[in-house]
């Protein structure tokens, strides 16, 4: 979608869900389509939803604050979310962040389960799933969602 | 008996699963025209008499639910596909979304149709972002041939963000409100008062694949499989110690060992060939011994026996490499995550609960473990709270899993 | 007067009118059921589960805040599991909050025979004092998320929505959106929110100032009753002197008018009262 990146904040973001329905039921859609489109949400950006949906900037802070995949890292660094649980921590899932580390522009978080324990160890990369993950192909995948 | 194929497709299938022609060869089109001829209430007697009950872990039977939403009054009314499948081992709606997404999306058609309604929310869990992929294209699919949308009901597709507790049903409509999904007190039961405040039908998406393959062929083909109590058949996800981790679809009342040893099923214990013990139903769930796993078969009644459940079937093997007492720690940590702060059994308890197992004073403090895990599970609002105790409770009262030498921190934390 | 519905609490038969709630039933045969959460004019948050008691037929305990009473309902206040929750909540209250000017979770304590130190030692809420506004302090290590000020602010009486329960899980806490300081969020200061709150982690600065100062004596507060006049709405006030000063502004939670509720001219607009007497005549 082309949005004016001259324009004010709040237009911008009228703009990116100018097709969403102003429903506070339409809330989390939007924070989503927002996180998508600016790569990460800020206290800017939901002080714009709440004059674009007319809904109270705390209440909306206090729904976005819920949700552990709402992003908020700013420089848009890739994500990569290292299942950490029982399953594919009996994979040894928890060496992978340490290797991860010292890739530039990457942001590594520890992961409930993933839904993907018969695949493990598992990860998300981006939106991305990567199954029986290891540093190589977590790598490749990484590099894949930053060029391609 | 083995692995059936039913809810899952045949290996032998021509069709690709997003697909009008997967619509057909299943059976799906057929189904659906059927219900809509036999009429509403003639199709909710017909869920009933299957015996088919929610596949997410409550076991509620189906017809019932389907029976109070429709008798429920109000002129709008709601329909829910709950996937948002992120209970600790559990994969099996991913794996039958990736199979054979029409199926669900079939038999959540038919519901909305019998209990009156126009609006069907889909809810995915946000990490399954590939699988929503296939569900939207799938409602694409149905919406060209007009089963979707205009004059019939909508479907739209709600994708979570990072919250288990999001899946318990109030919670749920809260996440579609555009409100913190925090559960809600019951009752009022959704069937009443859900979505929007009005009568909500919200069903597992296994439950509704089970609909679709119900009315793809009738009453006595269903209860074909399964034991007169609990007809049908089962998704189970199988992880940890095995030879071949997976989703398999088995009957009820097969026996547990078999499951774990049959060749087409998880093909025997891995890891160092020693069962030790069996998490069956999710972090919410029950630790059952190598000796109560001989000789319990997958059926809701010879299961409560030993205070288990299948939940929401998954199925986590450990070999006796596996100190306990780490995979109770871990599930604690869990629970901290995910519990959504309301209640203070649950907000405090899952914090203070962690805290003592991480300490390694699990047996040490035993009563207190007890005691807090008692009035978790008996003050919590939700399930969350009232279950995320079980497994704790469940291996303090099998002292012989105790390791006599506690061997330390194996697999870190 | 509607219909009447029976049910039986501790074994004595109660008649109700319907929609009356388990708790408010419990109150009209005086059989005491502890509180922290809710409050007679705000929605029910379900949140404290001190009110828990028994329901024969329920898996679970129900609290009964909120439950409202069935015809033929079995009703236990006292069992050894309503005990063991009942004391649990206390202590894991304690274990986490300062709760030295909570009056009701201090009768929890001491009904439940709460040992206050069984599940202490580890995380806590102990946090600095937020002083961010000339009219009240917000002391956050007191708070137990009881939801009253939520309501308070949002739809429940003042309908500003200025704060929020943020987070999740022992992280959950009151925010006014990324921890702004109150001047910078959406309140309007008319306190109703100090008003509702039972641990005193919201108190007025003149409160909290004399109490800190060890000049707050409850004994030798006196009230006096008031109508407002800053408006014609007609809010009752109730001034709190201390040493023939007004050290507090409040109003009865039974008005009709106010259900407690005030504006911030009536219940902080009260220095001029003070400096009367340098007033030109």
């Amino acid at each position: 979608m082309a949005v004016n990146t001259g324009m004010p904040l709040t237009e911008r973001v009228a703009a990116v869900v100018a097709d969403l329905p102003k429903d506070r039921s339409q809330l989390l859609p939007t924070l989503w389509r927002l996180a998508d489109h600016f790569g990460c949400l800020s206290p800017s950006l939901l002080a714009a939803v709440s004059e674009v949906m007319h809904i109270p900037y705390a209440e909306i802070y206090g729904v976005a604050s819920f949700y552990a995949l709402l992003p908020w890292d700013p420089g848009q660094p890739v994500i990569v979310r290292v299942c950490t649980d029982v399953m594919c921590s009996l994979k040894n899932s928890s060496e992978l962040p340490t290797v991860l580390k010292d890739h530039e522009g990457v942001v590594v978080k520890e992961s409930p389960c993933l839904g993907q324990c018969d695949l493990g160890p598992a990860a998300l990369v981006g939106s991305r799933v990567v199954r029986n993950a290891t540093p190589g192909n977590l790598a490749a995948e990484i590099g894949e969602m930053r060029h391609g | 008996m083995g692995e059936v194929r039913r809810l899952l497709p045949q290996a032998d299938r021509r069709s690709v699963a997003v697909s009008w022609d997967r619509v057909v060869e299943r059976g799906f089109d057929k189904a659906y025209q059927r219900v809509l001829d036999m009429g509403s209430e003639a199709a909710i007697a017909e869920v009933t008499a299957s015996g088919i009950m929610g596949r997410g872990g409550a076991a509620f039977p189906t017809g019932r639910k389907w029976d109070s939403v429709r008798s429920s009054p109000g002129t709008a009314k709601y329909v829910v596909m709950n996937a948002d499948e992120s209970e600790l081992g559990t994969f099996k709606d991913r794996a039958l979304l990736e199979q054979d997404p029409m199926g669900p999306l079939i038999g959540l058609l038919i519901a909305a149709h019998c209990v009156g309604a126009r609006q069907a929310y889909c809810y995915i869990r946000g990490e399954y972002r590939e699988v929503e992929t296939a569900l939207s294209q799938s409602i694409d699919i149905l919406r060209k041939k007009g089963w979707v949308g205009g004059e019939t009901v909508d479907v739209e597709v709600r994708r979570g963000a990072g919250a288990y507790i999001a899946g318990e049903e109030t919670a749920l409509f809260n996440s579609i409100e555009g409100k913190r999904p925090e559960p809600r007190v019951k009752p009022p039961f959704p069937t009443v008062k859900g979505l929007f405040g009005a009568p909500t039908l919200i069903q597992n998406v296994e439950t509704l694949a089970n609909i679709a393959v119900l009315f793809a062929h009738d009453v006595a083909w269903f209860r074909q499989y399964g034991t007169p109590a609990t007809p049908g058949t089962k998704l189970v996800a199988i992880s940890g110690h095995v030879n071949r981790p997976g989703v398999f679809e088995v009957p009820f009342g097969v026996p547990l060992q078999e499951i774990i040893d049959a060749d087409d099923l998880a093909g025997g214990i891995a890891g160092t060939g020693h069962l030790q013990a069996v998490l069956l139903g999710g972090a919410a769930g029950t630790f059952l011994s190598s000796a109560e796993v001989a000789e319990v078969p997958l059926d809701y009644g010879p299961l409560a026996k030993h205070g288990a459940s299948i939940g929401s079937g998954a199925v986590m093997v450990f070999d006796d490499s596996v100190d306990l007492a780490w995979v109770v720690t871990k599930l604690a940590h869990f629970f901290a995550d995910e519990s959504c702060g309301q209640c203070v059994p649950c907000r405090i308890g899952t914090r203070r609960v962690l805290e003592i197992l991480r300490d390694g004073n699990t047996w040490q403090r035993e009563s207190d473990l007890r005691e807090l895990g008692l009035a978790m599970r008996d003050a919590s609002i939700c399930g969350l709270g009232q279950t995320a105790p079980m497994a704790l409770l469940s291996m303090l009262d099998r002292p012989y899993l105790r390791r006599v030498e506690m061997k330390g921190d194996e697999h870190g934390e | 007067m509607g219909n009447r519905i029976t049910l039986t609490i501790d074994g004595q038969s109660v008649s109700v009118a319907e929609g009356t709630t388990v708790h408010a039933a419990c109150e009209q045969v005086d059989t005491f059921v502890p509180t922290l959460c809710w409050h007679e004019n705000l929605s029910p948050a379900n949140a404290c589960r001190a009110c828990v008691v028994e329901v024969k037929g329920s898996r679970t305990l129900v609290a009964s805040c909120s439950r409202v009473a069935e015809e033929g309902m079995v009703i236990e206040t006292s069992t050894p599991r309503v005990a063991n929750a009942r004391r649990v909540v206390a202590e894991l209250l304690t274990s986490t909050t300062d709760y030295s000017t909570a009056p009701e979770l201090l009768d929890l304590i001491e009904m439940s025979s709460a040992d206050t130190r069984r599940f202490a030692g580890g995380a806590s809420w102990e946090q600095p004092v937020k002083d961010d506004n000339n009219l009240y302090i917000r002391d956050l290590s007191k708070c137990i998320l009881c939801y009253r000020c939520v309501e308070a602010c949002g739809d429940d009486a003042q309908n500003t929505f200025a704060i929020t329960v943020a987070g999740r899980g022992f992280d959950s806490r009151i925010d006014a959106g990324f921890g702004r300081t109150l001047p910078e969020s959406d309140c309007v200061f008319c306190g109703n929110c100090v008003a509702v709150c039972p641990t005193g982690a919201l108190m007025e600065k003149t409160e909290w100032t004399l109490r800190s100062e060890n000049k707050w004596d409850d004994n030798q507060i006196t009230t006096t009753e008031t109508i407002c006049s800053y408006c014609g709405v007609g809010c009752q006030l109730s001034l709190h002197v201390l040493d023939n000063q007004i050290v507090k502004v409040s109003s009865p939670m039974d008005h009709p008018v106010t259900h407690g509720m005030l504006c911030v001219k009536g219940r902080y607009g009260y220095q001029f009262v003070q400096v009367e007497d340098h007033m030109p005549v």
